[in-house]
């Protein structure tokens, strides 16, 4: 974390989020802004979580990095470049440097396309490698991602993978364009504890080796503050909270975040006082 | 003298066409407690829970125990059924889909009163269930589908105990709800409990659910209760390598290389 | 998914015999269509014989007309017409209402508006009248037939393919596509297309019925080419020797009757296979 504050200083984000609003018109005429003058940096190879329940915003917010959804007002920049003004055409080039990472569900992939398609419409989509190159790139990724025997899983569809295997596809898919960041839209969610684990080392490995970003959208505080390098909380389309994730859960400022940690320490003190 | 249990099912096995999901466990629920079933996805712990009212789909499903009591009387198969919504009473982890989209809330309480009250006094009644599970007036007469996931599920927690049952069942009551909302949901459970005695059967795969509000945990993994026992003792003094190892994911403690502890080997995931 | 799917669809197909009886019954249907005409070449549908208005008996099944010409022959020669029309109008439907549907439930917006209200307006027009109409002007012909039944169908299956569409279209492996920089229109086409056109199956199978249905209507009131042989042409033909030779329209009205009704129960069951909510599930 201290290299981390050292780099800030010297190296430029490489995602920025700013002022960003997003509002919607109900039904009775009113104003909702389920996104209000957020402002964001991801710095190169750090995770930074971004903290909230559900209706708080964060996969908008989530949206609007990956330039799935335009902001009202505000800006998005990606390594320098301004895709928040871009049109689809000349956002294609950057494309590859932010990826998403989706929750598993049966909705993360075409069932109709296996494992083999899946991976080389993803590598086509920026280069145009022979069929040799992506075959050979297929078959190391699934191996760094111990999807093993991995021409076996080549063959299968994703509904024929376990949720584990599903997820680890799901983040094969994303590093395969060699992104600089990932978006990471609650990857947890609806997995088993003994499945936490071992999707977080994976991310981790691949952060240490690739130096790729997390953008690490997710509910649950205690996850951040093991796995992430800050903590952004979202409360109602704001940021009500912003630091090291240290910091953060162990000394929080605002009312809400003092509410979410308490919300999730909920029986774990009696687990705490067996130890 | 140990009181007579409220749930008593001994040797339950669950088979899915021909394959094993629940290998001979034995359940019981002191009468007053709060028992927990912990375990992950596949463990069979919410066929367990279904089972205990028949709700598995009969064509499919072969259901078979050596003994099965409600407050000491024994149960046939065939009596199962009737136990829904008077001695045992169950809520779910969606409640939308257990709730009638068109009928106001106010009136599916009404239902469930009507449905098991003898001579009482409907409105009042229901009015007061409402109050009990916290639930605005102001948002009585609302449609399923206008409330939020928590005051839902406060509704189908207030249809469930209409009748006063002795045991209620809750399959991951909290799952799909955020961690606040999850909070003051647990908190009713342990009111509702307080405040009339009626005995909790809580099933969840979250270490820290059910050591919020259970005594005493039953540990599922692949068809089988691995330990069983009171939380302090299973928890503060783990037999099974699995219940260890759980306790340390849930944690997210990191071992020396700096990873987090996980289980061993690819069979897991 | 597809590979559940398409076991599903084998299961519904083992477990349901209504899906079994109408899919028999649509082959021997078929069959009769292509090879029918072929078998009886040396008696065409004009072929006259010694006896006239004869009652059905072992030479003739189905009785002969007022020209002394097989009725069972006859009936042979109007599967062919049935079919035709019959898949042809629902094949183009078909076609029309999921390329509509997509676009419609993809694009959002105006776009949908538009062809909403296209639709709409197609859902409203009275079928018979309108074809009876656009036949007396344009006139008669076997290909003007199915164009019109496919006009006034097809949207059915777009209204289909537009909800499918729109609820594919904010999958999450959508947006992953979109995040690989992939068109629009290749998303559309190669990626949510065949996975949403499933459920419009059943909905054409539908079409065929009716198709069916408003042909032998036409042909009825004489809205049709002479030259083709058809179903609704019997009946009007039989019509006047109903009290003494009821075998001219009983046997071609069973015909439309047992047509219709098989390709309305394949295409229920299919729908109760590919939505088992909507069924007896």
């Amino acid at each position: 974390m201290v290299e981390n504050t050292s780099l800030r200083s010297e190296v430029a984000p490489i995602l920025r989020l700013r002022d960003i609003s997003k509002k919607y018109y109900t039904r009775d005429g009113g104003v909702f802004y389920a996104l209000k003058e957020v402002s964001l940096d991801v710095m190169p190879g750090e995770t930074l979580a971004l903290v909230g329940e559900s209706g708080s915003g964060k996969s908008t917010l989530a949206r609007m990095a990956l330039n799935l959804a335009k902001p009202d007002a505000g800006w998005v920049e990606l390594a320098g470049h301004r895709t928040s003004e871009m049109s689809a055409q000349e956002m294609k080039p950057h494309r590859s440097k932010i990826q998403p990472v989706f929750q598993d569900s049966s909705a993360t992939f075409n069932p109709r396309r296996t494992v083999r398609q899946i991976l080389a419409q993803a590598m086509r989509s920026t280069s145009n490698p022979d069929d040799a190159e992506v075959e050979a790139k297929s078959i190391a990724i699934l191996e760094q991602m111990s999807l093993r025997p991995a021409q076996q899983i080549l063959k299968r569809f994703p509904h024929e993978l376990s949720g584990g295997q599903r997820q680890r596809l799901n983040i094969a898919r994303a590093i395969c364009v060699n992104p600089s960041i990932i978006v990471a839209d609650e990857p947890l969610s609806g997995a088993d504890v003994s499945i936490r684990g071992k999707v977080l080392n994976l991310l981790r490995d691949i952060q240490e080796q690739a130096g790729v970003a997390y953008l690490f959208i997710t509910h649950d505080i205690a996850v951040s503050h093991a796995f992430a390098n800050r903590i952004a909380v979202m409360h109602e389309g704001k940021i009500v909270e912003y630091g090291e994730a240290r910091e953060v859960v162990e000394s929080p400022k605002h009312p809400y975040t003092k509410v979410l940690i308490e919300s999730a320490l909920l029986g774990r003190e009696r687990l705490d006082a067996l130890r | 003298m140990q009181s007579t249990p409220v749930l008593h099912l001994k040797d339950l096995s669950v088979a899915f066409r021909g394959v094993r999901v629940v290998k001979g466990v034995t359940l019981t629920v002191p009468p007053g407690e709060a028992v927990g079933i912990i375990g992950e996805t596949g463990s069979g712990k919410s066929t367990v829970a279904r089972s205990i009212l028949g709700l598995l789909p009969e064509e499919t499903a072969e259901i078979g125990f050596s003994e099965y009591q409600v407050e000491g009387k024994p149960i046939s198969r065939s009596a199962i059924p009737s136990l829904r919504g008077g001695k045992i009473a169950m809520i779910f982890q969606d409640p939308l889909s257990y709730l009638n989209p068109i009928m106001r809330i106010d009136k599916q309480i009404a239902e469930s009163v009507q449905l098991h009250g003898k001579d009482e006094n409907v409105d009042r009644r229901v009015s007061e269930l409402l109050d009990l599970v916290r639930l605005p007036v102001s948002r009585k007469s609302s449609y399923p589908h206008e409330l939020s996931g928590g005051m839902r599920q406060r509704v189908l927690i207030a249809i469930a105990i209409a009748c006063r049952p002795r045991l209620l069942i809750a399959d991951e009551p909290t799952t799909a709800l955020d961690v606040t909302t999850q909070a003051k949901v647990l908190d009713l459970l342990r009111d509702i409990r307080a405040a009339f005695g009626t005995s909790l059967l809580l099933i969840s795969h979250d270490l820290g659910v059910i050591s919020a509000l259970c005594e005493k945990i039953y540990v599922m993994r692949h068809g089988e209760f691995l330990e069983s026992g009171s939380i302090d003792t299973v928890f503060g003094n783990p037999q099974s390598t699995y219940t260890s190892t759980l306790l340390e994911a849930d944690r997210l403690l990191l071992d020396e290389n700096g990873r987090f502890k996980t289980f061993e080997g690819d069979q897991t995931w | 998914m597809a590979a559940e799917k398409s076991s599903r669809l084998l299961q519904a197909f083992k477990s349901r015999k209504i899906l079994q009886f109408g899919l028999a019954l649509s082959c021997v249907l078929l069959f009769a269509g292509i090879f029918g005409p072929s078998l009886l070449v040396d008696r065409g549908p004009n072929q006259i014989s010694q006896s006239i208005l004869a009652p059905p008996s072992a030479d003739a099944l189905f009785g002969t007309d007022e020209l002394g010409r097989s009725v069972l022959t006859q009936i042979v020669y109007g599967v062919r017409t049935s079919l035709v029309v019959g898949l042809a109008a629902a094949a183009t439907a078909m076609t029309l209402g999921v390329v509509m549907g997509a676009i419609s439930g993809y694009f959002g917006g105006r776009v949908d508006t538009f062809v909403s209200r296209i639709t709409e307006t197609f859902q409203v027009m009275p079928t018979f009248v309108l074809a009876a109409l656009v036949v007396a002007m344009a006139g008669t012909g076997m290909l003007k037939v199915i164009f019109i039944i496919a006009i006034l169908a097809w949207p059915q299956s777009a209204r289909v393919m537009r909800a499918q569409v729109m609820k594919m279209k904010s999958m999450e492996f959508v947006d992953a596509l979109r995040c690989l920089g992939i068109a629009e229109h290749k998303i559309l086409w190669r990626e949510i297309l065949p996975n949403a056109i499933p459920p419009v199956i059943p909905v054409g199978t539908l079409v065929i019925g009716q198709a069916i249905l408003l042909e032998a209507s036409l042909a009825f009131f004489g809205l049709t080419s002479p030259e083709v042989a058809s179903w609704g042409r019997l009946l009007t033909s039989g019509q006047q020797y109903f009290y003494f030779a009821w075998w001219l329209t009983v046997f071609p009205g069973l015909a439309i009757v047992i047509t219709v009704l098989t390709f309305n129960l394949v295409g229920d069951a299919l729908n109760q296979a590919f939505n088992p909510r909507s069924g007896d599930a």
